[in-house]
């Protein structure tokens, strides 16, 4: 397939409708909409299901029926919709049900603003549903990496049985890049746990998220942690960028690691030796790998669209061996190359 | 001066195309009406375009362009009274034309250029017969030109657009309608003579930031 020219949101789609996905239950929402809007059009004609909820809370139910009879199934959303659909999402994590939740973040809180934003980090990351629950995050750089995450977290959802959301900021749904999307539908799985009939079976599946005896929900939620810890063994995705030299590390995701990668090159014209880490994975987070990255550098610098979310994860990754400083921009301002060259040079000794 | 509509399918390249046609008619004004996606609109460049003499009319209160306001500005009507420079950047779709039916009574007789690009998947060569018929019989107006801007951002080379080039001529001849430009980025080995119409050359991208080039070092 040649390359073609999409909006990261139209992109998206098109890579969850190549990948087989069979059922998208949605909302309308400033930065996503062209999402929604191509799925409406084009998901029908690939023999999937489109329903536009009447609400977030609706749409995220949908998907919760949907997986719960074994469908590959996505919903999609931004900052304050993807906020609605957090009890849902606990529902979905508590029945171990594959799910793929898209989050295209702008400026918050409460309304915000409609431009793009990481802000929703620790929305997406800790989640506001109720339980001892985990939801794998991944985080493209742009449209083309979109797509593939968009397809590996089919393949995700379905390994671990548990939701899974790609989260984009805002310019990622918006921007146009050249794209080349893989058209082969992911294998079917074995669902033999999902409600779509006795079919012969001793005894009915159910699907749910409630158990009234403690010692069993004790054990469940054991075994949701034990499963929680196998994606960091084997699920953790990050990037490095001209790390090795460096005496200056820099952390970002997302959009703004491209401008950050930017700095780097003006750093590095400059004689000033910068490197990426760039998380792939936000949950789980690369912790292992960034301490590994981080020794010996004079300091670490995170960047980020918001006040500092993802900051905490680094420090906690790093344990307090290096210095760790922080840049961010918010509210739907994105920062430019010149800002972090700055920001890096304020904190190097004898600058 | 006739005032000129632009109009295509999403992502085709409207907005840039009329930001750089009206950067090189300045002074003119550019009506930025597009209520449809509040991202990459002209607006953005209100500032910095008036500094080139391009007066940016628009659907915004003040200096607030992120305002998703779905609403025209009534200060069009006196522009095309004064008959100043205009061209109109509407939303994609035929639904960012429907709009413009408030202002039929002054906007009627203008240009309208459909902007296509070969590497958009809605805006393949062979939906721009189908896409004219579902743009005039929603619109009330007549497409009168097409706007060649085939591109794939910094993988575009020259025999890609030559190539889409020759298609569209046969297809702009099928159709009975000229291709008024071709957009073409200076860094590009391209030269006037290899045309049959006029060329936009232009040095940058008003809309797009730097950083958004490739994604690796």
């Amino acid at each position: 397939m040649a390359k073609i020219l999409m909006k990261g949101n139209e992109a998206i789609a098109q890579a969850a409708v190549s990948a087989g996905c069979e059922a998208f239950f949605g909302y309308p929402i400033t930065p996503q909409n062209e999402l929604i809007e191509y799925m409406a059009k084009y998901l029908a004609k690939n023999n999937g299901v489109f329903v536009q909820a009447e609400s977030e809370l609706a749409a995220i139910n949908m998907v919760y029926g949907a997986a719960g009879a074994g469908a590959r199934v996505m919903t999609s959303s931004s900052s304050p919709g993807i906020a609605l659909k957090q009890e849902g999402i606990s529902y979905c994590a508590g029945a171990e049900l594959p799910v793929v939740i898209v989050s295209v973040s702008r400026g918050g809180p409460g309304l915000g603003g409609i431009l793009p934003s990481q802000a929703d980090y620790n929305q997406a990351t800790r989640g506001g549903g109720n339980g001892d629950y985990k939801v794998m995050v991944l985080a493209p750089n742009g449209v083309q990496e979109a797509t593939e995450l968009v397809r590996k977290a089919f393949e995700l959802a379905e390994k671990y049985r548990n939701p899974v959301m790609v989260m984009a900021d805002g310019i990622i749904g918006q921007m146009m890049e050249p794209v080349e999307i893989n058209p082969e539908p992911l294998p079917p799985v074995d669902r033999p746990w999902a409600a779509e009939g006795q079919r012969g079976r001793a005894q009915r599946n159910v699907v749910n998220s409630m158990n009234l005896d403690a010692y069993k929900l004790e054990q469940h939620n054991r075994d949701l942690q034990a499963k929680y810890e196998r994606m960091e063994r084997e699920d953790v995705m990050y990037e490095t960028v001209q790390t090795d030299d460096a005496d200056v590390l820099l952390v970002a995701y997302g959009t703004p690691s491209r401008i950050v990668k930017s700095a780097i090159a003006t750093l590095r014209e400059q004689g000033i030796k910068a490197g990426l880490f760039r998380p792939k994975t936000l949950l789980p987070f690369p912790s292992k790998q960034l301490k590994a990255a981080a020794q010996g550098k004079q300091f670490v610098l995170v960047a980020e669209l918001s006040l500092g979310q993802m900051l905490v994860d680094v420090k906690l990754a790093i344990e307090g061996t290096v210095p760790v400083h922080f840049y961010g921009r918010t509210g739907g301002v994105i920062f430019e190359p010149s800002e972090i060259v700055d920001a890096v040079k304020s904190h190097r000794k004898g600058d | 001066m006739k005032p000129i509509i632009i109009t295509g399918a999403y992502g085709v390249g409207k907005s840039e195309f009329a930001t750089q046609w009206a950067l090189q008619h300045a002074p003119c004004v550019l009506a930025d009406f597009d209520i449809i996606n509040p991202y990459f609109r002209p607006r953005e460049e209100t500032d910095w375009l008036a500094t080139q003499g391009v007066t940016i009319v628009g659907s915004m209160i003040k200096h607030h362009v992120n305002q998703d306001l779905p609403a025209f500005s009534g200060d069009i009507r006196g522009v095309i009274a004064k008959g100043l420079p205009l061209i109109i950047d509407c939303a994609g779709s035929e639904n960012g034309l429907k709009p413009l039916a408030t202002f039929m009574d002054v906007l009627e007789g203008s240009e309208v250029w459909l902007v296509v690009n070969a590497n958009r998947p809605e805006s393949f060569f062979d939906q721009i017969e189908p896409m004219i018929d579902l743009f005039e019989s929603r619109s009330a107006l007549t497409i009168t030109g097409l706007v060649h801007n085939t591109h794939l951002l910094d993988l575009t080379d020259p025999p890609m657009i030559l190539n889409a080039q020759a298609t569209l001529e046969k297809e702009a001849q099928r159709l009975g309608l000229p291709i008024v430009m071709t957009m073409v980025d200076a860094r590009l080995d391209l030269h006037p003579e290899q045309f049959a119409n006029p060329i936009l050359v232009f040095d940058r991208l008003i809309l797009r930031s730097d950083w958004m080039k490739g994604t690796t070092l």
